[in-house]
């Protein structure tokens, strides 16, 4: 197919009983592209997009979306970006081709993005306050070390800096390609009405190849490690411990997903009855597998006060130790498969997330109705997969532990835990 | 009421006591289709709103009782008590409540407010029967041991950690809220002091059941894809055989007016210095709620409100403002709150604002940023009836505190008919610096820690 008539992808989830409609713009890749040294470049664009079109300043911009009773986000990831509008329905019509402009023809005028260049800075630092945020941030960095995912999609407050208009505009170019861009819509949108959007934002997009959309496969952490990210005067702690472990492509993905249901999944999962419910120590404790185009984490989060807290990661090791030596029981993997069959009526009741199914889908890669068969999948699945899934892919000795905590109260009591290859403390605002 | 409703009420009347006789009220326009009501002899209320989108229920037990009804000493047992109802009953062992639900593939929790706690489960359709089941027995039937008890307050203390001493912002509101009013309920936060919440004794949390949980406390809402008459039936079944309790008569302490602004300055491990301000301002059912809730978000919601232009965008100032009207049965606060760029100060910021406030008398809200905050008001209230689960709770919040089911298109019709003249009004006569309330958190890092 030449690049004149390469088209956009095209997804619609019709539903006409609220009059309210929800307008995706989604990109193959994302932040994965910003230049080494320079993350943050991408975010910066997006958020500058609305910042001046060619035929409307960023002032009027806001002033006709608010008016429209609508809201335009964004988001970015290393694999993919989201321009994302709600709307009343009375306005989709205005509110199409704002977007379009937006997408097309944005103009990027160097006083405005600085400007959002601060705006960024300012929520990089106001996000140090979160402190399950920064037990995230810090899990990942450390974990993805060196690939794609470790990187920071908004920058940090050093990297944000480097940033020059030039890097931002070229990254949103290179990204917002005729090949490498979705658009999808749900709610009370008809057929017609989306071919038209779609149709005009091809006409816009540079035609010119896509860029790569492969991801290299992260490493996965040999030995124990534990990570403290000193922050003062907690009270509490935030904990992540985890490892690389999930790829949704694994012959084994259905048994770990039934594996990590059993372990944290639900409220009467293994670690919710340990760590909550019988101790009393955290309000949550879960765990979850990621998913995305290459290799993602298993993880644990809770978040115990400062004086269980060693007492908490210690058992929490202890309990993938057993995970992976002793497997899951049969009684407990068929009701992790019931929740999962049952529960699936909520991923499905509303357009918008039936949509999200399908864009995800499509930005992970995955066959087309990969969703509308997992629970075929999940059925087939034996205790005796979910076990042999865990022993390949999860162990107990290689797990980066992260702590949000103060220092100089929790450090020797986290060691004593034992069995850390390494430890190592990092300030909270060391981005 | 339609005939074969008739017939059915008639016919499952026919042979049951007096506490499990139904009635049914007037039914009430909703979203496109109608809620009815329907009220058990012990008082049990049923509102029901068949929504066949998807093959979907959501049940919801909202309880007329919250951090409103304690008293100090003992604050945050409503709270406590949500927590409580997930565990043993006298026919489920510890455990078994959750492990059903997640085997019929539910979504399942609760929250606890000023004013009401509720309870919801979100179900495929054919698992109706089960949540009906157990919902009717932990309304009564529930076993308060001393293990659990002490278990759970140990959750709580946990999850106040998270949300107020760890968390600058929550820490915030709740001392807005404990300068704001003086003698009023209000005063103590939902989840209440750790020292009464490590304090509760199962004594405590029997009485507080036996007072409250009762069938006519409570109203259950259901919306999704069920059948009336079979809902109607095992709804009787599982609650018509409880009494109605004797509800104590509320007596709140009444707020005495505040005639001067009130100020508290903390320090805090945060990077950026943050204000709250709170302005005594009237309840959910008070004629003026709706043009402050359209002067709110006229002043800071979306990118082109006034506040957000001028403090964030133009002067760069803050990086966030926010307002927000309390939803509350009794006179509450409209909150403003904001954060500091680094290097403001929240003296700075506060100056800013004020002159803000103080520019609305010469420079009142326009028709412009009228409609575009009614606009956006309107897009929110929509998005919350998107799910079986969204629709249930807007009626069994308005239900419970405005006493209409359908208050929030009621709510929705007062903000679209807000007009400039009312939002001048308002601003005249609510936002009045002596009755106003200020925390301001100062950074305590240093100045190398906001770089």
């Amino acid at each position: 197919m030449s690049a004149a008539v390469t088209p956009v992808e095209v997804e619609l989830e019709e539903a006409h009983d609220l009059p309210i409609a929800d307008v995706f713009v989604v990109t193959h890749t994302g932040t994965m592209l910003d230049p080494p040294g320079r993350e943050g470049s991408l975010n910066l664009a997006l958020r500058s997009a609305r910042r001046g079109t060619a035929s409307r300043s960023a002032r009027e911009i806001d002033l006709e979306i608010d008016r429209m009773g609508a809201e335009l986000s964004t988001s970015s990831d290393p694999t993919s970006t989201t321009l994302h509008v709600s709307v009343l329905r009375r306005n989709l019509a205005p509110m199409l081709e704002l977007l379009r402009e937006i997408v097309t023809e944005p103009r990027f005028p160097p006083h405005d993005v600085a400007q959002v260049q601060r705006e960024i800075k300012a929520d990089l630092i106001d996000a140090r306050d979160d402190d399950r945020g920064l037990a995230g941030r810090h899990f990942r960095r450390a974990l993805f070390a060196g690939h794609a995912f470790g990187r920071p999609s908004a920058g940090t407050p050093e990297t944000l800096s480097r940033v020059r208009v030039d890097d931002a505009v070229e990254t949103w170019r290179r990204t917002m390609r005729r090949g490498n861009v979705i658009v999808a819509a749900a709610g009370d949108v008809r057929p017609d009405e989306l071919s038209r959007f779609a149709e005009g934002v091809r006409a816009g997009l540079n035609p010119g190849a896509s860029p790569s959309r492969e991801v290299d496969e992260p490493k996965r952490l040999k030995g124990r490690h534990l990570l403290i990210v000193d922050k003062p005067g907690r009270t509490q702690t935030q904990i992540y411990i985890g490892n690389v472990a999930s790829h949704a492509r694994d012959r084994d993905h259905a048994a770990m997903v039934l594996g990590n249901t059993v372990f944290g999944g639900t409220f009467s999962a293994r670690l919710m009855r340990e760590v909550r419910s019988k101790r009393g120590w955290s309000y949550v404790a879960s765990s979850r597998l990621g998913r995305d185009r290459a290799r993602e984490a298993w993880w644990m989060w809770s978040f115990p006060g400062a004086a269980d807290a060693p007492a908490c990661v210690a058992l929490q090791l202890r309990m993938v130790r057993d995970l992976v030596q002793r497997g899951v029981r049969p009684r407990e993997l068929d009701l992790a498969k019931s929740f999962l069959r049952r529960g699936r009526a909520f991923e499905l009741d509303t357009p918008t997330r039936r949509l999200s199914q399908r864009i995800e889908e499509r930005v992970l890669g995955l066959p087309r109705g990969w969703y509308d068969r997992l629970n075929e999948r999940l059925d087939a699945v034996t205790v005796d997969d979910v076990n042999a899934a865990l022993q390949r892919r999860l162990s107990a000795e290689d797990l980066l532990v992260t702590v949000v905590a103060t220092a100089s109260e929790l450090r020797a009591p986290l060691e004593k835990v034992g069995g850390f290859d390494s430890v190592r403390v990092v300030p909270f605002d060391a981005d | 009421m339609d005939t074969s409703t008739t017939a059915l009420l008639r016919r499952l009347n026919a042979k049951a006591d007096r506490r499990a006789r139904w009635t049914e009220g007037p039914s009430t326009a909703f979203a496109g289709g109608e809620v009815r009501r329907f009220e058990l002899g012990n008082g049990l209320r049923l509102l029901t709103m068949v929504d066949r989108r998807a093959p979907v229920v959501a049940f919801h037990t909202w309880f007329r009782v919250g951090s409103r009804h304690e008293v100090p000493g003992k604050t945050g047992l409503a709270h406590l008590f949500e927590h409580l109802m997930f565990n043993e009953t006298k026919r489920l062992p510890a455990g078994r409540f959750d492990t059903l639900l997640e085997r019929a593939g539910a979504e399942t929790n609760a929250a606890t407010w000023t004013d009401w706690t509720y309870y919801y489960e979100n179900v495929p359709r054919d698992q109706l029967a089960l949540v009906v089941r157990l919902e009717a027995q932990r309304m009564r039937e529930l076993v308060l041991r001393a293990g659990p008890v002490a278990s759970e307050k140990e959750v709580v203390a946990n999850e106040r950690r998270y949300r107020v001493d760890d968390d600058v912002e929550g820490l915030m509101s709740e001392v807005l809220w404990a300068t704001a009013f003086t003698e009023h309920p209000y005063h103590h936060p939902t989840i209440g002091w750790m020292d009464d919440i490590l304090g509760f004794t199962p004594a405590d949390c029997r009485a507080f059941y036996k007072t409250w949980y009762a069938p006519n406390n409570a109203t259950v809402v259901v919306v999704g894809d069920f059948e009336l008459p079979r809902l109607l039936r095992m709804v009787q079944r599982g609650y018509g055989g409880y009494s109605a309790a004797k509800l104590p008569e509320e007596s709140l302490p009444v707020e005495p007016t505040q005639t001067a602004e009130r100020m508290v300055k903390l320090e805090r491990p945060t990077p950026t210095d943050k204000l709250a301000l709170g302005y005594k301002c009237p309840g959910l059912a008070h004629p003026d709620h709706a043009a402050l809730t359209v002067l709110s978000e006229a002043l800071t919601g979306g990118r082109s409100s006034r506040f957000h232009r001028d403090l964030v965008t133009e002067r760069e100032l803050a990086s966030e403002v926010a307002g927000f009207v309390s939803g509350f049965r009794d006179p509450g606060l409209w909150e403003l709150g904001a954060t500091a760029r680094a290097g403001v100060s929240a003296s700075t910021l506060l100056d800013a604002l004020d002159r803000g406030l103080d520019d609305l008398a010469s420079h009142p809200v326009s028709a412009d940023e009228r409609e575009r905050a009614v606009s956006r008001s309107e897009l929110s209230f929509l998005r919350a009836l998107e799910t079986v689960g969204g629709r249930a709770e807007t009626i069994g919040f308005h239900d419970t505190v405005l006493g209409d089911p359908a208050g929030g298109f009621t709510r929705q019709e007062a903000i679209r008919a807000v007009t400039v003249e009312q939002l001048r009004d308002v601003t005249r006569r609510y936002l009045l610096r002596a009755r106003r309330t200020i925390v301001e958190v100062r950074s305590n890092l240093g100045a190398e820690a906001a770089a």
